[in-house]
């Protein structure tokens, strides 16, 4: 590099001003007070609309999964039923409240509950309760597994805990779900899943994944020159967008990067497979309308590594040149979580394409066991009280912007005064 | 050291060899290094000394062209016992990767072990 660029050219400064946001310390108490975190589910988690995953996990009519909503404290399950609805429901039996669905996942056109027999359909309407004559005259059409209220968007389904959300899901997203219309998902069918309970506020948690500047410090062998390089050796992001309370990073990549010369394996396992950086899975060429997308990569930066999109409140969506991935974070109490991260793979056809993706995964599960370890001795310091607040730089700018709208929520008399 | 216990973990059919012929060489891989998913194998690498992690990763990766050779001789959809145990045993070489060329000691610096973090779901095809 004989002409090195200043930083002040790739990275752009005072992100947070521009936001409107101010700079002070951040106080450190929702990190782990009780009450805020009751605040928390009634007035955020339970109103705002959540992310439960994609609708590729429901292939096909008939098609269900099962999960545990524990901010809500509420089993549920999610059906594609005949005519390709996508609804999710308590999972809850009408008679004695009983789980009606017992596996992670299937297909099935009725559900049966295993305590005394009332059948369901996968649409959740209920079909028949075993000697019915011997009830008093039960209003079956009130009886189905009670629907929560569900929203496709993008190919990502949402749920909210009012029966009658105050907001649409399109006005919830509002600029954010604009920017993001006819994204290509690149193998949205296919991928990895991680998953962690940690003891850590899921703030915490989601936060770790919100800033690069830890990047050199944390993951010094696994990316740290994969995101910093002598130009931003603190690894600066190069840009910022925020749609209320939605936001979006894009981070720098050290444009630089090879495997080095004593890495045999990648070099072996990356010959011929070019994915743009190691935290992608797919080969660059393939994801050619993906990389076009508007929201990709939005200041078209030679720079660019990763967007990291953070959708209000616990939902990131990751792009890289090599594709997509995301993170869910389920507040469970004050200080623990339940995370789970998917990422995004290609078929592999050859034996060598296949090894790839074991290194990409092998390297991924260290890069994470690096950050979420690191959030459970983060969480034992701050709810210490040793410091009352948080110094935030300009490139934690993520953070401040979620602590803000996170705490607008918990205050506001309605989700309109809380979008406002 | 291959035990009749992992022999019989390993081998569907008794007169079924435990890795396809002339790849006997790895056999003293087997079952130690072993895993039948991303998840098992990350933790068969953690489990590991650095001077075992070194000597697999240079036993392995000498033999590795030849092991994805005889592998794409089959569907990955339907490898053969013996061909899935070698190709198992090269995956592992993935984690060993880790420890070798990136960590250069057995686990992510100041990480616990074990810890709690689970891959559910692994690639596929091939667990
Ligand atoms: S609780 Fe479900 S049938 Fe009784
Ligand atoms: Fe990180």
């Amino acid at each position: 590099m004989n002409d090195m660029p200043k930083i002040t050219d790739i990275c752009a400064s005072d992100i947070t001003r521009m936001a409107g946001l101010d700079t002070g310390p951040v106080p450190s108490y929702p990190y782990y007070s009780p009450e805020y975190f009751e605040l928390e589910r009634e007035n955020l988690f339970k109103r705002a609309w959540l992310t439960i995953g994609r609708v590729e996990q429901l292939p096909e009519p008939g098609s269900f999964v099962t999960k545990n909503i524990e901010i809500w404290n509420a089993p549920i399950v999610v059906t594609r039923d005949s005519k390709d609805h996508i609804q999710a429901f308590y999972n809850v039996c009408a008679h004695r409240g009983n789980q009606v669905v017992l596996e992670a996942k299937g297909k099935a056109a009725r559900f049966s509950c295993g305590y005394h027999g009332w059948t369901y359909r996968n649409d959740g309407g209920l079909l028949g309760i075993p000697d019915e004559a011997n009830f008093f005259s039960v209003n079956k059409k009130t009886c189905g597994l009670r629907p929560i209220a569900t929203a496709v968007w993008e190919g990502w389904i949402f749920i909210n805990h009012q029966p009658e959300p105050e907001v649409s899901l399109e006005t919830y997203l509002g600029g954010f779900g604009q920017a993001f219309t006819n994204m290509v998902w690149g193998n949205a069918t296919k991928s990895i899943l991680f998953e962690a309970h940690l003891n850590a506020n899921w703030k915490v948690i989601a936060d770790a994944f919100a800033e690069t500047y830890h990047i050199p410090c944390i993951h010094p062998a696994t990316i740290g020159s994969t995101f910093a390089n002598r130009v931003n050796p603190f690894s600066r992001p190069i840009s910022a967008e925020f749609w209320g309370p939605h936001r979006q990073v894009s981070t720098f990549g050290n444009p630089d990067y090879a495997p080095p010369t004593h890495a045999r394996v990648e070099q072996m396992a990356y010959a011929n497979i070019d994915t743009g950086n190691v935290l992608g899975a797919a080969q660059k060429g393939a994801m050619e309308a993906f990389l076009a997308h508007p929201a990709v990569n939005p200041s078209r930066s030679q720079h660019w590594a990763v967007d990291v999109t953070w959708a209000f409140p616990n939902f990131q969506i990751d792009l890289s040149p090599g594709g997509f991935w995301s993170h869910r974070f389920w507040p469970v109490s004050p200080n623990s979580t339940r995370w789970e991260a998917e990422f995004h793979i290609p078929d592999a056809t050859t034996a060598r394409e296949r090894l790839q993706q074991e290194l990409y995964v092998a390297r991924i599960a260290e890069i994470l066991l690096e950050d979420v370890t690191n959030t459970e001795r983060t969480q034992r310091g701050i709810e210490s009280g040793a410091f009352p607040f948080m110094q935030l730089q300009d490139g934690e700018v993520m953070i401040r912007h979620s602590l803000h709208h996170v705490d607008k929520w918990v205050k506001a008399r309605t989700v309109a005064e809380a979008l406002a | 050291m291959v035990t009749s216990a992992a022999i019989k973990r390993t081998s569907e059919t008794t007169d079924e060899p435990i890795l396809p012929a002339g790849f006997e060489d790895l056999l003293e891989f087997i079952p130690d290094w072993l895993g039948e998913s991303a998840d098992a194998r990350w933790d068969i690498r953690a489990r590991h000394g650095m001077a075992e992690i070194q000597y697999f990763y240079d036993k392995m990766l000498v033999r590795s062209e030849a092991i994805l050779s005889h592998v794409d001789q089959h569907s990955l959809t339907a490898l053969p016992g013996p061909t899935l145990r070698l190709y198992q045993l090269l995956l592992a070489l993935a984690q060993a990767a880790m420890a070798v060329e990136l960590h250069r000691m057995p686990r992510a610096p100041r990480s616990p072990y074990p810890h709690k973090i689970r891959i559910l779901r692994g690639p596929q095809p091939v667990a």
